[in-house]
């Protein structure tokens, strides 16, 4: 590398309302780069050509009864009424949905991160313990999983075993509605590898002088995590928050583990997106589960401009 | 512990131990499934579920030569099908989106907010919804039963997620470094190229073994776009032996199970050590 | 090499992408692609046996017939409906499509497949095709698919069990008061180690069974064709078997989601009786067990009463009505039905070959297996005793399915009681079905 640097510790940095989101708009008195089109064609071209007629296909569908055999037909805004006037199995997936996001995204990324941050000490063996962990997140939603899962949760499980060893009886867990949902949530923080690995990836972008002169400050471990790692990780911390939330609010696969896809028990697992899925190809109504996405974009949008809003308080950029 | 504290050598080798033994209990919870795939495919049919232990009784490979050569053509094909539409969807991602990711970190252009915005919605709609105006499209294109609806996107940074990763990495990379070589001269592809590239090593990594690890996995649209035995994938032939009809062979099942992690897993351990290695070691030393 | 990303490496393997991308775009990269030209497709679902032997008779259909190229597309069962559902709707499905009883009211009553009529019987000959089979194919009175296998109903029971505990084994005529007696044995017997039978009060297929036997139906013209007493009847029966043991809790019901699932009860050693659909029986319930399972009709509401039963189609061939090679693909599906060629190389792969022609081919072969003998043997049995078939499935049976398998289970955990969930299923089932 030619190019000589120094780098300013973090000390200096305060938190700061000014921070720019990335897509800030170009400050007064700076000039528009040109090159900026270059490097941005390819993306151009793909939104243009590849990204946004399907886009608005799916929004036109949205407003038609459309069963893919035949041409869609107007509806007005029916779909959208029927959800959430005469749709009991809409509004439970809602809600089961919002139950997954709302303890799958911290308990996956504290765990990540925690890990993360263990599998960083320069410690011998460390890279077969990174590949070990991102195990579970190689198999994905294979049928060896939805098999280990049950033998973990079911009535004669590995969790029941345990449980009668301090005399407490056991159940199903797995297939009981009232616990079904849970043993997913877990499944999804067992599978912690994608974060992990960005977290690491993060970590690794903090230079160890920073360290070295934090304890030189004479501060310990503790500290040093959050005076050092936590704030020059914070748009990182950022990105896992965001894009975790987008995909837990579009969990799939992790349904078909205790019910084969059908959301059950008694619709205890009836994920947002299987529900979609459901209307769109097994019963054959595209035009309620593009109305169905089409919502819960909207959704999500809401929750990241919430998370991009917050991100002003407490995200870090080195480039101000 | 009270001890320990006047030894920090002797201090830091317990902790190194309970480190160790905190990582290797977690191993166990991690590598289970992995055990039982490897002794279900070892096992007689008849044992594979009713059996809980998972080791099996004998090392007999007939699983895996019957479901290698289970399907026509044999897997051998579907592996340099699989391999090669993961390589060359790495290879768009990582050029695309390190292009796009530049652009809209450290460049200045109109509408950048409302660009960007629509960028990160396009992978807020579920992908169910979109299948089928996709599939029509590419249908037009005349792409269907090739490999270009899962390629050609790649190389035109549709892939948001990696997108928005690497904004983040590269926004944590400090702009004087930019500016100063400004002062030296640097126009902004220059900039692009022997300063922001260089230190988004660890990025770079990270999304070429998601992208290989997701391509290769991503069942979804290669069952849709590739019909012919001759074009077909591994995870698409995987799915053929459950089937509800019956005939089920299940040990074959784990068996090519098993072995289609091989890619992902030898991919992941040889790229993890680039991440790890990668600027910490070399990088801002200047 | 260093172990930061090298620029002039990147920008090489840049290069070398950049130039690979036009040439992927120019050369196509599938040698298949070139085939679909002037060529006559056909899709099937199966795993890689059943897709092995049905692209090799598409193959030998090739060999033997001139200016017709056949071009298979075999794709595993519970992603088939999906690639098909998107292959319509982008007009662009194969000629010949394998389909099942409930896509044939989808996809037939949304104008999607083609009717046979005009091919029958030059074309495709549908004499030798059991009646029975034939008419489940068909949707107000005309032809939309042609039954290529049978599949019947069966009540699986596990031998190695009913022998250790002494039990008799079922026979034909038993009731369902039989039924739920030996269930309560097996369990009682067992030192209640084991559960009875399965719990199939989710499952519209066995629902059919014990209403057909009451001479009722599921569905008759689209619309339900049973009443709340026997739903009521149907819920209560496995509440009283719930209640003693005879079948499985709730929750391992719920584990176990209808079907043929290798972790369903019987396999699992946790229950001795289960339904079985007869091309299952080697594949999903036999080969997994070291224990010997048979199977026999399912119960009736009397002795002297009607068995449910019925042979059903496996699955059904059907032109898509799009299709621009409409006489050649008719005529494929006359040899794939009614041929010699295919009955010897099918065999008993999805059931006995529906068509008379292909079971005699069959049965005048001396080199039947065990199994294939057994299947064979329950298929004469079910035959004679079965009643008249039920109509094609409405356009929304499979949603109805999904509600029944819902309250079934509301039921089951105790979350409604059966006074309650019977009418809000009947009512919602309702709506679903007049497309609301």
């Amino acid at each position: 590398m030619s190019t000589s640097t120094e780098i300013s510790a973090p000390a200096g940095r305060e938190p700061t309302a000014e921070v720019p989101p990335p897509a800030s708009r170009p400050r007064p008195g700076r000039r528009t780069d040109r090159v900026a089109y270059l490097f941005l064609l390819p993306w151009f071209t793909g939104l243009l050509l590849l990204t946004a007629a399907p886009l608005l296909g799916s929004l036109y569908l949205s407003f038609t009864k459309f069963n893919l055999l035949q041409s869609p037909r107007w509806n007005g805004f029916g779909n959208y009424v029927k959800m959430f006037t005469d749709d009991p199995r809409y509004l439970q997936s809602l809600k089961v949905t919002f139950i997954y996001v709302a303890l799958t995204v911290p308990l996956q990324l504290g765990f990540a991160l925690a890990v993360a941050v263990m599998l960083n000490r320069p410690m011998r063996g460390m890279a077969l313990y990174r590949s070990i962990y991102y195990i579970p997140s190689l198999l994905g939603g294979s049928v060896a999983i939805a098999v280990i899962w049950g033998q973990l949760f079911d009535d004669d499980g590995v969790l029941n075993a345990f449980l009668a060893f301090f005399g407490v009886g056991g159940r199903s867990w797995i297939s009981n509605p009232d616990t079904a949902l849970y043993t997913l949530v877990l499944l999804n923080i067992w599978q912690f590898g994608s974060p992990m690995v960005i977290f690491l990836a993060g970590l690794k972008q903090i230079p160890q002088e920073l360290y070295d002169a934090a304890s030189v400050d004479g501060a310990n471990a503790w500290r040093r995590f959050w005076s050092v790692t936590v704030p020059l990780l914070t748009p990182i911390i950022f990105f896992n928050v965001v894009l975790q939330i987008i995909q837990a609010f579009q969990a799939f696969t992790p349904a078909y583990v205790v019910s084969g896809g059908s959301g059950g028990p008694s619709d205890s697992t009836l994920f947002y997106t299987l529900y979609l899925y459901q209307q769109g190809f097994a019963n054959l109504n595209m035009g309620y589960a593009s109305a169905m996405a089409w919502v819960l974009l909207l959704i999500i949008a809401i929750f990241t401009l919430i998370n991009f809003g917050l991100a002003r308080r407490w995200v870090y950029y080195e480039d101000r | 512990m009270t001890t320990l504290q006047h030894a920090p050598a002797a201090r830091r080798r317990t902790r190194r131990w309970l480190t160790h033994l905190a990582l290797i209990a977690g191993t166990l919870i991690m590598v289970y499934p992995l055990l039982w795939m490897v002794g279900g495919s070892f096992k007689d049919e008849s044992d594979i579920f009713s059996q809980l232990n998972p080791f099996p009784s004998s090392l007999d490979p007939r699983s895996y030569i019957a479901g290698w050569t289970a399907t026509d053509p044999t897997f051998t094909r579907f592996y340099i099908n699989s391999m090669l539409i993961a390589v060359l969807a790495v290879a768009g991602n990582v050029i695309a989106c390190t292009l796009t990711a530049y652009a809209f970190a450290r460049l200045e252009f109109r509408g950048k907010k409302v660009f960007f915005a629509i960028m990160l919605s396009s992978i807020m709609l579920p992908a169910h919804a979109l299948l089928i105006p996709q599939y029509v499209l590419f249908f037009h294109l005349g792409w269907v039963n090739t490999y270009l609806p899962l390629v050609v996107p790649k190389f035109l940074a549709t892939d948001a997620f990696f997108i928005f990763l690497m904004v983040q990495f590269i926004r944590t990379i400090p702009r004087t470094l930019d500016e100063a070589a400004m002062i030296d001269g640097c126009g902004k592809v220059r900039i692009f190229s022997r300063i922001i590239l260089p230190l988004t090593g660890p990025v770079l990594i990270t999304t070429m073994i998601f992208t290989f690890i997701w391509t290769y996995n991503d069942f979804f649209s290669q069952l849709i776009y590739l019909s012919y035995p001759s074009s077909e994938t591994v995870p698409v032939a995987l799915r053929r032996f459950v089937d509800a009809t019956g005939n089920s062979s299940y040990g074959q099942l784990l068996a090519m199970s098993v072995l289609s992690l091989v890619p992902t897993f030898i991919v992941f351990l040889l790229a993890q050590r680039r991440i790890v290695e990668g600027i910490a070691t070399t990088g801002l030393k200047g | 090499m260093t172990t930061q990303i090298d620029r002039r490496r990147f920008l090489q393997a840049g290069l070398a992408a950049g130039v690979l991308a036009p040439l992927l775009a120019a050369c196509n990269l599938d040698p298949a692609a070139k085939e679909a030209k002037n060529s006559v497709r056909f899709s099937s679902y199966g795993d890689p046996t059943k897709l092995g032997l049905r692209s090799k008779l598409a193959d030998k259909y090739t060999a033997t017939h001139q200016n017709v190229k056949m071009v298979f597309e075999g794709t595993a069962t519970a992603e088939y409906w999906d690639k098909l559902a998107t292959q319509m709707a982008g007009g662009n499905a194969p000629d010949v499509i394998n389909i099942d009883a409930p896509r044939i009211g989808q996809y037939g009553a949304a104008g999607a497949l083609q009717s046979l009529q005009k091919y029958i019987p030059d074309t495709i000959d549908t004499k030798p095709i059991d009646h029975n089979l034939l008419v489940q194919g068909q949707l107000k009175g005309e032809q939309f698919g042609i039954p290529i296998a049978m599949s019947t109903y069966s009540i699986g029971y596990d031998v190695t069990v009913l022998d250790q505990l002494g039990l008799e084994h079922p026979k034909p005529t038993w009731t369902w008061a039989e039924y739920a007696t030996l269930a309560n044995q097996i369990r009682q017997k067992s030192g209640k180690k084991i559960y009875g039978a399965e719990d199939p009060s989710g499952d519209t297929a066995s629902l059919q069974i014990f209403l057909r036997g009451k001479g009722e139906d599921l569905y008759k013209d689209g619309s339900l064709a049973f009443t709340d007493a026997s739903l009521t009847e149907w819920f209560e029966y496995w509440a009283a078997l719930r209640a003693t043991g005879g079948t499985i809790p709730a929750d391992i019901a719920a584990q176990a989601v209808y079907g043929d699932w290798p972790n369903g009860p019987l396999v699992k050693k946790q229950a001795a009786l289960a339904h079985i659909q007869t091309p299952n029986l080697k594949g999903g319930f036999q080969d997994l067990t070291d224990h010997t399972i048979d199977i026999t009709l399912p119960p009736r509401h009397t002795k002297a009463g009607k068995c449910g039963t019925f042979p059903a189609p496996s699955s059904f061939l059907s032109l898509n009505a799009k299709s621009q090679r409409l006489d050649d693909a008719a005529a494929f599906i006359n040899w794939f039905a009614n041929g010699a060629d295919a009955a010897k190389t099918l065999r008993l792969i999805s059931g006995p070959p529906a068509s008379s022609e292909g079971r005699d081919v069959l049965v005048k072969g001396s080199d039947l297996s065990a199994s294939e003998k057994q299947v064979l043997a329950y298929t004469d049995l079910a035959l004679k005793n079965s009643s008249p078939p039920p109509q094609a499935s409405p356009a929304a049976s499979t949603a109805v399915g999904d509600l029944l398998l819902k309250v079934s289970q509301d039921i089951a955990f105790n979350k409604i009681s059966i006074k309650q969930g019977v009418p809000k299923f009947m009512a919602d089932a309702g709506k679903t079905l007049d497309g609301k």
